[in-house]
Order: structure tokens, then C-alpha cells, then sequence
């Protein structure tokens, strides 16, 4: 009988120390895309011309490439001009302009508020579609690290650069016309989306890419985050006919986008990589 | 104390003792047998399958948060989730459903209202405490 009491003492002794232990137990969770501090906008774009082939390359792809992806030949006069440089690059670094041709500095300015709001006015006159947003347009310039290179050369430019943290404000208007930062793209979605966006009450949605890694949220709720590996997208280029060329640039960059559907509200936030 | 006590106590005490050591041991997923599916040709997935170094698509599912699609040793979309970000997931998916899906959903929930508790229960259990891994081989 002894043995007996001493045997439940035991069990509930064990079930005691398990069911603390349990209830300590920490859930698992999805690890998050660590953030890091370098908030900027990164856009580096290497151009290698040849003005003698009059074919060009840029960001990593070949002349066909950007052919197929809509790019116009350059005309006459900007061959003409490329003719004359071996090497030019534009750098708008903070508060800063640079032209450099050959290695050496053309021009440099300073790119404070009063110049800002001079190219605003400048643009505003040639965009049709109104004047742009300045709030918007500070929010990109405030972190740029933009740098253009054209290289005379027949060899392949070197890869596109791409991380932004700053997101592409995204907006579809109740007629399903879409524009990118307050710009009209003359693209829209189908009625049959929008009736469908409108049945489902989305009123926005944020997407982030950061070489590969997808995360998404729906009206603020948070989606699973998703991982596309080049071999995967290899895969369905080949299965489906895709020809979607080399896959390298964009597995290196970073950016992201707050799609708005009509008087949805503003996405907030930045797309941190 | 009665025979029926005794036995539940050492029962329930041999359950957590055993999860007790299941849990130490990191709680791995539990492997389930694989289901083998031969894809007819003439589908998307046919060509998918196929367009792949060896001729077939594991798509694994962990019920820790984690949805794989491999082909050999490569890994093609991975999926982590969570039970609010899959519940997100269902919840989205239903709405932009076609037809009367989501409105048929709404009418089920309101005849058995503890359905989305139960079904939240049931992914937080998997999740959480009893996780499993099963693969589905998809083959041409």
C-alpha cells in the first residue's frame, strides 16, 4: 500500500513538473526578414553601348533581352552623343548631382530643396497628368543613392541593382485605371477584378520582394511569407514557355509596393530589406 | 481509490512522460507515409512535372508552418506560416472565391458557430503541440 501511495506521488509529482514545463513551452514562430539599418534607395544601373553595332545592354541584360521587353532602339542623335564619351555617369547621391565623363567630374550641384522644387515645377509643366506629388517625390530623393553608368564596350553590363525601401505607391481608381506615384500607366485591371476586389471589400494590399522572399499583407492582415527560388521560376519558364531570360538581376534586388484600390486607405510603412 | 482511477492516472501519467521526452527531444515533425499522384498529361502541372530534372514534384507539408514544393534536391516555392497568417490566408481565398462560396461559408458558420473555433483549435493543436510532416510525390 505504501509502494502504491509512493507510485502517485510520483505520477503527480511528474505530471506536476510536465505541465509546468508545457505550459513554458514558447510557440514557434516564422522567422521575420531581419531588418537591417541601411534604409536607402538603391538604383544602380550599368549601360554598356557599342555605338559602332548601335547595340546596347543594360542592367544585366542583352540587347535582344530589352528588345523583348519593349525597350526602344536609341535614336540617331543619342548615338551621336554617346559616340563622343567613352564613359559618363550620373550620380544623385542625397543632396547631391554628379556627371562624370571619363572618370572626371562634368558637373556637380547641389540638390538642396530650393533646387527640388525647381525640377518639380520643371516637371510638373511637361507631365500632363498634373503635378507630382512632392511629398512623394521627397520621400524617394531623401534616401537616393541613384548611379547611372554608360560604358562604351561590347561586353554584357553588369547587373541591376535594385533595393528600395521606399514602396511604389500603387493605386487602381474605382474605373480600374491604374497609376504608379500618382502617374497614370494607361493599364487598368478588367471589370471582372474590380468587381471581385469590390465584392471581397480589398481595399489594399502591401507587397514586399526581397530577393525572393515575398511578404504580403491583405487590408493590414499579415499573409504567409512565401520563398521563390531561381530553380523554381527556372522550372516554370522552361514548362510554360515563359522566356523570361536571366533571373539573376531580380533575385538580387529589393523593392516593394502599397496597392491602393479606390478610396482604400494609404499603405504605410517601407519595404525594409 | 477505484481500479478505473488508477489506470486513467498511470495512462494520462505515461501520455505526458512520453510527451514530455517528445518535447525535449525539439517535438520533430511526425513523418506520415508519402501519397504517390501520377498527373495526367495534358494539365499545367504535367508539364510542370516534367520540366524538372527528375520528372517529379515532392510537395511536403509541415504542420510546424511550413509548405514545400521540391524537385530532387532543389527547392522550387517554399511557404511559412503561421496560424493567424493561414487563417488570413483562408479567410482572403474565400472571399475572392467565385461564386456563392464565401456566402455558403457564412451561412455554415451561422448554423455551427463553433466551426471557426474548432477549425482554429485544430491548426493551433498541429501547429503547436502534435506536428506532423506529410509529402504528397507528384509524378508525370
Amino acid at each position: 500500500m505504501i509502494n502504491k501511495q509512493n507510485l502517485f506521488k510520483i505520477i503527480i509529482a511528474l505530471v506536476l513538473v510536465l505541465g509546468v514545463s508545457l505550459m513554458q513551452h514558447t510557440p514557434s514562430a516564422v522567422a521575420d526578414v531581419p531588418l537591417q539599418g541601411d534604409t536607402s534607395n538603391v538604383i544602380h544601373i550599368d549601360v554598356t553601348y557599342d555605338p559602332i553595332t548601335r547595340t546596347f545592354s543594360a542592367g544585366g541584360f542583352t540587347s535582344e533581352e530589352l528588345k523583348q521587353f519593349g525597350v526602344p532602339d536609341l535614336p540617331e542623335n543619342i548615338w551621336a552623343i554617346l559616340g563622343v564619351f567613352d564613359n559618363l555617369s550620373l550620380k544623385i547621391i542625397g543632396n547631391e548631382i554628379q556627371l562624370l565623363t571619363d572618370e572626371k567630374p562634368l558637373f556637380s550641384m547641389a540638390f538642396d530643396e530650393n533646387a527640388r522644387a525647381f525640377v518639380y515645377d520643371m516637371v510638373s509643366v511637361y507631365v500632363q497628368s498634373g503635378k507630382i506629388d512632392r511629398e512623394r517625390a521627397e520621400k524617394w530623393l531623401d534616401k537616393a543613392d541613384f548611379d547611372i553608368t554608360l560604358r562604351k564596350s561590347k561586353e554584357l553590363s553588369e547587373p541591376l541593382q535594385i533595393k528600395l525601401a521606399t514602396m511604389l505607391q500603387v493605386k487602381i481608381d474605382e474605373n480600374g485605371a491604374l497609376s504608379v506615384e500618382g502617374v497614370p500607366t494607361g493599364m487598368g485591371i478588367t471589370p471582372e477584378t474590380a468587381a471581385l476586389l469590390q465584392a471581397a471589400n480589398i481595399e489594399n494590399a502591401k507587397i514586399c520582394w526581397n530577393k525572393g522572399v515575398v511578404n504580403g499583407e491583405v487590408n493590414g492582415s499579415v499573409l504567409p511569407q512565401m520563398t521563390i527560388y531561381e530553380d523554381g521560376v527556372i522550372v516554370l519558364d522552361s514548362a510554360l514557355g515563359l522566356n523570361l531570360g536571366d533571373l539573376g538581376p531580380i533575385f538580387e534586388s529589393s523593392f516593394g509596393a502599397g496597392l491602393v484600390y479606390a478610396d482604400g486607405a494609404e499603405v504605410v510603412g517601407e519595404c525594409l530589406p | 481509490m477505484s481500479r478505473t482511477l488508477r489506470v486513467t492516472l498511470i495512462t494520462l501519467a505515461v501520455i505526458l512522460i512520453l510527451y514530455g521526452v517528445y518535447y525535449v527531444m525539439g517535438r520533430p515533425a511526425i513523418p506520415l507515409p508519402a501519397i504517390r499522384y501520377h498527373v495526367p498529361a495534358g494539365q499545367p502541372l504535367h508539364n510542370i512535372i516534367t520540366a524538372t530534372e527528375s520528372d517529379q514534384i515532392r510537395v511536403t507539408l509541415n504542420t510546424k508552418g511550413k509548405l514545400e514544393m521540391l524537385s530532387a534536391d532543389n527547392k522550387l516555392v517554399a511557404l511559412d506560416y503561421t496560424p493567424q497568417t493561414l487563417a488570413n490566408t483562408v479567410d482572403l481565398a474565400l472571399r475572392l472565391s467565385p461564386g456563392q462560396t464565401y456566402s455558403s461559408y457564412q451561412q455554415f458558420v451561422e448554423r455551427f458557430p463553433v466551426y471557426p473555433a474548432l477549425a482554429n483549435y485544430v491548426n493551433q493543436f498541429f501547429y503547436q503541440f502534435l506536428p506532423f510532416r506529410i509529402s504528397v510525390i507528384l509524378l508525370p
